[in-house]
């Protein structure tokens, strides 16, 4: 998931309509996750290079999802010390014995 | 091998693997490590006394996100602090249109900031609808149907409380950075 289209050209012109630019928002988290078909990937990729508006919204976007990830690497990989232990015991109360 | 220790063995090696996992979902769930650890035990028992009804082969890890949700669901713990949130004004919140109230200027500031730590807090305060999506989601990268399946919902409903959650989560990374001084202020945030 999060598969982030290139940011592309960092000038965009001027956006061609208000409407346009309303489908581009709805769609745009579809857009960055990659989840979106081929036809509808290019048109929205298209308006964003193309909009000044919507431009700087998908740059922040993605910036998100990037910390986003971050986040879910920074999560430790072990368990808080104590968890294990205490799962561990209530467990062998109930014939668990593993280690 | 007997067969207690092969379902011992299973548990081990299916179950208790997922341990970190869990713990995380069940502290996004709780908010709190001491309510998080004894959920986290809750439903490791629930597992190990129901483990016959696992399907060997499947992703034991959703299995107990599932139980995981159902017990927190059903526990006075959670009832106590829940603040109600009933379908009518959840839906309306996902239906809310997502009007972008950040300016061009600060949206391309907020792209070039450190965000992750502004984001791990703002996720703890999402409401609890859409910050179990978005721990399953975007935290445990948990697919969009199987985080349906561990919810309860249909997958539509992910996508759509997925997406404003971003949006809320987007709104108060924005209220963060003004806060803080770290983008223009040039415009108003909602």
């Amino acid at each position: 998931m999060n598969h982030f289209p290139p940011a592309d050209d960092p000038t965009p012109a001027p956006c061609p309509s208000d409407t346009d630019c309303g489908t581009a928002v709805r769609q745009l988290w579809d857009y960055l996750d990659g989840t979106l078909d081929t036809e509808r990937m290019a048109v929205i990729q298209a308006h964003i290079k193309a909009c000044p508006q919507c431009f700087p919204h998908a740059d922040f976007a993605r910036a998100f999802l990037v910390a986003v990830q971050q986040v879910r690497a920074q999560a430790t990989s072990e368990p808080s010390s104590g968890v294990r232990q205490k799962v561990l015991a209530a467990l062998k109360a109930e014939g668990y014995d593993g280690r | 091998m007997t067969d207690h220790e092969a379902r011992r063995d299973a548990f081990e090696t299916e179950a208790l693997r997922w341990l970190p996992d869990v713990e995380r979902f069940a502290l996004s769930l709780t908010r709190e490590q001491s309510a998080a650890d004894d959920l986290v035990q809750e439903t490791y028992l629930r597992a190990w006394r129901h483990w016959e009804t696992f399907r060997t082969g499947s992703e034991a890890r959703a299995w107990l996100f599932t139980i995981a949700r159902n017990v927190w669901h059903r526990s006075g713990a959670r009832n106590a602090r829940l603040v109600a949130v009933d379908d009518e004004v959840l839906q309306s919140l996902v239906d809310e249109d997502y009007p972008i109230s950040a300016s061009a200027d600060e949206s391309a500031a907020l792209a070039q900031m450190d965000l992750a730590p502004a984001i791990a807090a703002a996720i703890h305060e999402l409401p609890e609808p859409f910050r179990e999506v978005v721990a399953l989601v975007d935290l445990q990268d948990i697919p969009y149907a199987q985080a349906a399946a561990i919810l309860g919902v249909p997958i539509g409903t992910v996508r759509s409380r997925l997406f404003r959650a971003r949006r809320m989560l987007q709104q108060a990374l924005l209220v963060y950075a003004h806060d803080a001084g770290l983008v223009p202020s040039t415009t108003e945030t909602a």
